[in-house]
């Protein structure tokens, strides 16, 4: 097929090769960790950026103004200049914190979208870890971030971080459950697990269009359960600024604020990428049906671009909520959790597996 | 001093799982310096005991030393949303105590300045609480809006925020040959926006749950509480001035009470949304009738009231704002008292907020639209 | 996740034309809300009341002028002093009697003062006066009660806030700024200024800094 021509396997197969010709083995491994590792944190410190500013963006949009615009070009330079700022700034801690639970907190925060984003395939041959356990790692690690956020708001020592840490760590436990059972919905319909092999069957066409009725519930599920467990838009209570002032991470400061800021944004595009790959067919391009001109042009576009694209989709369908919808509260955001999204769940799964016993997916 | 401050911060004794949260005097929602010192069991609000005075300016005594029209000067530092009717208080009191019957052009300027400052201010406090349950958006719709408003003061008058328009026996200078114009476009613009403020947060289902059946403050409260303005109206407390004692000219025109029967958040908020048709309303009632005349009548160059009280109730944007001049012949005051709205209105949150959630306090709070100034004086 | 009674309309006259879209639109949900349920009256009272009924209510309302309400007050009251000629009715009460005074016109039906407007303190040479304005909101009667301390140095006078509870807070008020403790007040303390501050409506407070002079 045409966009084969896009995999990225003979790139990482042939540095590989050169590799192992030339060094051992064990200096290869640890030759490949570091640049894994590396590119990893520059993908995630330059695309975290990349998301402060896209959000500021977007909002401005919402909000009819034109968002940042004096920091380079249409303000591109901006979140760069916010985060220097954020680097040299000083640390605080304040007198009567726990000190190594409070230093401990941040890492715990952005040590969870490092593991989360091994797994993600980004391009044909561009994913690091390729497990036939993807989808039961991506819901397992993340809901590690929760020990870091009730860290935070334990040790900082302060009834503001605390509320805001409680709230949160109520939150993220239940919205798990959302989050992995429409998973499980998908994972019934692929019949597997494995990250690469999910995208490799939607070949065809999307788990959203295959699965139809339950796909769809499964999805908008999905995206609501994601946001809240992004801490974002209308779920953002464990920050709600005109309650708690910043929840969790008053006390915070300088890069240790930072953390947690880039590893908000991080989840989210983890949120939105998991969709992608579950929902929309990864970096799979858009086809449809017989129509071979159209998806011959379709294939033209690399994989990694379809990719990118429908994240930033999905990434923008969840700014578009936290600018539009008030916040909730704590007893009704628990109320649409296990009254609504979890029983509802719990039918579509069934529903689901009703479906694909008697093959009525596409 | 910190023996001081501790003897008044716990009033009553804390229980097993209660615990103390200084909300404010520095904190988003509390919109000034406000601290409510609130006990919490978890989120549940046990009690809410309001502390203030941090920005006491001591405007009462300050009077006491300054002229008639200097004191209407200090009137629009208090209730800075509602300059306006507070500077038209002290006027009318000066004016009703020395006999003055003002021009026509002037009641219909003061009133049609009144709507407008209305308008302005349910703005502010529209697109503030929006902020405050957690819609940013809102912040800006209604930001934007003001923002016409204030170009039409400024256009008349200079200010955009403390106005000083109002002089004892009239207005400061004549209107601006472009107001009617500007008001009316206005007026045609903000009735397509409106609707867009409902569709943003009225009809909004997450908005809808967060403020219905939300501290309920019954009628009976209310008037026990001297809860006015619309925050009073939402209860059932008939308590618009400008109906029951009209000023200015307020009886040349007709216009509804809104009234609300439940109470809570929700009503509080619906009633200052339909408040803001009904000031369209009066303004396009107003607006094409100004008569003609002069603008202000002549005063003395120095003005002494006769030996007396003279008390004067007017609607301010947050309910009724009073003014009460006791003269003895003198050029300048010998006590005045301003009765500000939000006074009254700040000390019922401890009765409503009771029980509710952390979140729920802010709701209220919002829904109450207090300004610190008007209550600390 | 409802709580409290459904939204009920707005008390106003219906405008035909898009002055009252908010509450039409508004009436619109809750009556398609009950159409659901099958009730059409749950909770639904929408009341229309303009200019016209209201002052007619009003008038009969007030059944008293200020003259028979004057007449009312010193038959019950035979030692309370009655200003003459003041903007509004007016009658000053002895210190001692105050609450009891209080307590009648709140309780007695023809008169109901429901409602304290404002509560004031004016230091005098001899004494300390606080006035009351009070209100009934079912009759709309409009009246000015003072009360005098008995001496301006331990100046003490009953509370109120047991009859209207809005009271509390304008005592402190006025305690706080000068200096008149009232008996058997809930929690009386200074709202603005610490201790370190006297009482600055006093007509002899002096302060060498914030100089105000008359």
């Amino acid at each position: 097929m045409a966009f084969e021509k896009y995999d990225f396997t003979p790139i990482t197969q042939s540095i590989h090769q050169a590799l192992i010709e030339n060094v051992s083995p064990l200096l290869t491994t640890i030759i490949e960790w570091t640049i894994i590792g590396v590119l990893y944190l520059l993908f995630i410190a330059v695309f975290g950026l990349f998301l402060v500013y896209a959000e500021r963006k977007v909002c401005a949009a919402f909000q009819q103004r034109l968002g940042p615009m004096r920091v380079g070009p249409w303000g591109l330079l901006q979140t760069i200049a916010d985060f220097i700022k954020l680097l040299m700034k000083e640390l605080i801690t304040p007198k009567s914190v726990d000190k190594f639970l409070y230093n401990l907190a941040p890492f715990i925060v952005i040590i969870v979208p490092f593991l989360t984003i091994s797994v993600i395939p980004f391009a044909p041959g561009l994913q690091s870890l390729d497990f036939d356990i993807g989808i039961f790692f991506v819901t397992a690690v993340s809901s590690v971030g929760v020990i870091g956020v009730l860290l935070a708001g334990w040790a900082s020592n302060n009834k503001y971080s605390l509320i805001g840490g409680m709230r949160s760590g109520a939150q993220i436990v239940s919205y798990e459950l959302s989050v992995g059972m429409s998973l499980i919905t998908m994972v019934i319909l692929a019949g597997t697990m494995q990250v690469s092999e999910i995208v490799e069957l939607q070949r065809g066409g999307w788990f959203l269009f295959k699965g139809h009725i339950p796909a769809l519930i499964a999805f908008t599920v999905f995206v609501i359960a994601g946001t809240a467990e992004t801490n974002r838009g209308p779920f953002d209570l464990a920050e709600a600024e005109s309650e708690l002032t910043a929840g969790f991470h008053t006390e915070y400061s300088g890069i240790k604020f930072a953390f947690f800021f880039l590893a908000e944004y991080i989840n989210l595009f983890i949120v939105a990428a998991m969709a992608t790959i579950v929902f929309l067919g990864g970096w799979m391009p858009f086809h449809f049906g017989d129509w071979a001109a159209f998806n011959n042009v379709m294939d033209f576009i690399p994989g990694l671009v379809w990719f990118f694209l429908k994240v930033f989709g999905i990434i923008f369908l969840i700014m578009w909520f936290k600018w539009t919808f008030p916040r909730l509260r704590i007893d009704q955001i628990l109320t649409l959790e296990w009254k609504y999204l979890l029983p509802i769940n719990l039918f579509n799964i069934l529903l689901m597996a009703t479906m694909v016993l008697l093959g009525w997916h596409w | 001093m910190a023996e001081f401050s501790e003897k008044y911060i716990i009033t009553d004794e804390i229980k097993a799982d209660e615990y103390l949260v200084n909300i404010g005097p520095q904190h988003p929602s509390t919109h000034g310096v406000l601290r409510l010192l609130t006990r919490l069991e978890g989120e549940i609000v046990h009690n809410v005991e309001p502390h203030i005075g941090y920005i006491h300016s001591g405007i009462e005594k300050m009077t006491e030393a300054l002229s008639y029209p200097q004191i209407v000067h200090l009137t629009d530092r208090m209730d800075y949303l509602s300059a306006h009717m507070n500077n038209e208080a002290v006027c009318l009191c000066v004016e009703n105590a020395l006999q003055v019957e003002v021009p026509e052009r002037v009641k219909y300027i003061r009133t049609i300045f009144d709507e407008l400052q209305r308008l302005a201010s349910h703005q502010l406090w529209w697109c503030a609480s929006g902020m405050d349950l957690g819609a940013l958006t809102a912040f800006f719709y209604g930001l934007r809006d003001r923002e016409d408003i204030l170009d039409i003061f400024e256009e008349t008058c200079g200010a955009r925020l403390t106005l000083n328009y109002s002089v004892p026996g009239g207005v400061m200078f004549d209107i601006h040959p472009n107001f009617q114009k500007s008001v009316k476009a206005f007026i045609t613009k903000f009735r397509k926006k409106l609707p867009e403020y409902d569709k943003l947060l009225t009809d909004n289902i997450i908005f809808q749950n967060r403020t219905k059946g939300v501290g309920v403050l019954s009628k009976e409260d209310a008037i026990a509480f001297g809860v006015t303005g619309p925050t009073g109206r939402a209860s059932g407390f008939s308590c618009d001035v400008r109906k029951h004692h009209p000023y200015s000219a307020y009886p040349y025109i007709k216009f509804d009470e809104k009234l609300g029967t439940d109470g809570d958040s929700f009503m509080r908020w619906k009633v200052r949304m339909d408040e803001m048709w009904e000031s369209m309303n009066i303004i396009e009632q107003l607006i094409d009738n100004i008569p003609e005349g002069d603008f202000a009548v002549k005063m003395k160059g120095v003005i002494k009231l006769p030996e007396g009280e003279f008390y004067q109730r007017v609607e301010s944007a947050r309910g009724e704002f009073g003014v009460y001049i006791v003269s003895d012949g003198k050029k300048n005051p010998y006590r005045v008292k301003f009765r500000s709205p939000g006074f009254s209105n700040l000390f019922t949150i401890n009765h409503i907020a009771k029980g509710w959630k952390i979140a729920d306090l802010v709701a209220i709070m919002a829904t109450f639209d207090l300004v610190i100034p008007d209550i600390d004086r | 996740m409802k709580r409290g009674r459904e939204i009920v309309g707005i008390v106003g006259k219906r405008k035909p034309d898009s002055v009252c879209k908010t509450s039409q639109r508004f009436d619109r949900m809750v009556n398609k809300k009950n159409k659901v349920k099958g009730n059409k009256d749950i909770g639904l009272s929408v009341t229309s009341r303009n200019k016209e009924v209201n002052l007619a209510q009003s008038e009969t309302n007030q059944a008293m002028t200020n003259e028979q309400l004057i007449e009312q007050l010193t038959s019950a009251n035979p030692d309370a002093v009655v200003k003459q000629g003041s903007q509004y009715p007016e009658i000053t009460v002895a210190h001692d009697k105050l609450h009891a005074f209080m307590q009648n016109i709140k309780s007695d039906s023809s008169l109901a003062f429901d409602y304290l407007v404002c509560e004031t303190g004016v230091d005098y040479p001899e004494f300390i006066q606080v006035v009351y304005h009070l209100e009934s909101t079912s009759h709309r009667h409009f009246m000015v009660v003072k009360a005098n301390t008995e001496n301006r140095e331990t100046a003490t006078l009953d509370t109120v806030s047991d009859i209207w509870p809005t009271a509390e807070f304008h005592e402190c008020e006025i305690y706080d700024l000068l200096g008149i403790r009232f008996n058997n007040h809930p929690n009386l303390r200074r709202y603005f200024l610490d201790d370190t501050w006297g009482h600055p409506l006093r007509k002899d407070f002096h302060d060498d800094i914030h100089v105000v002079e008359r």
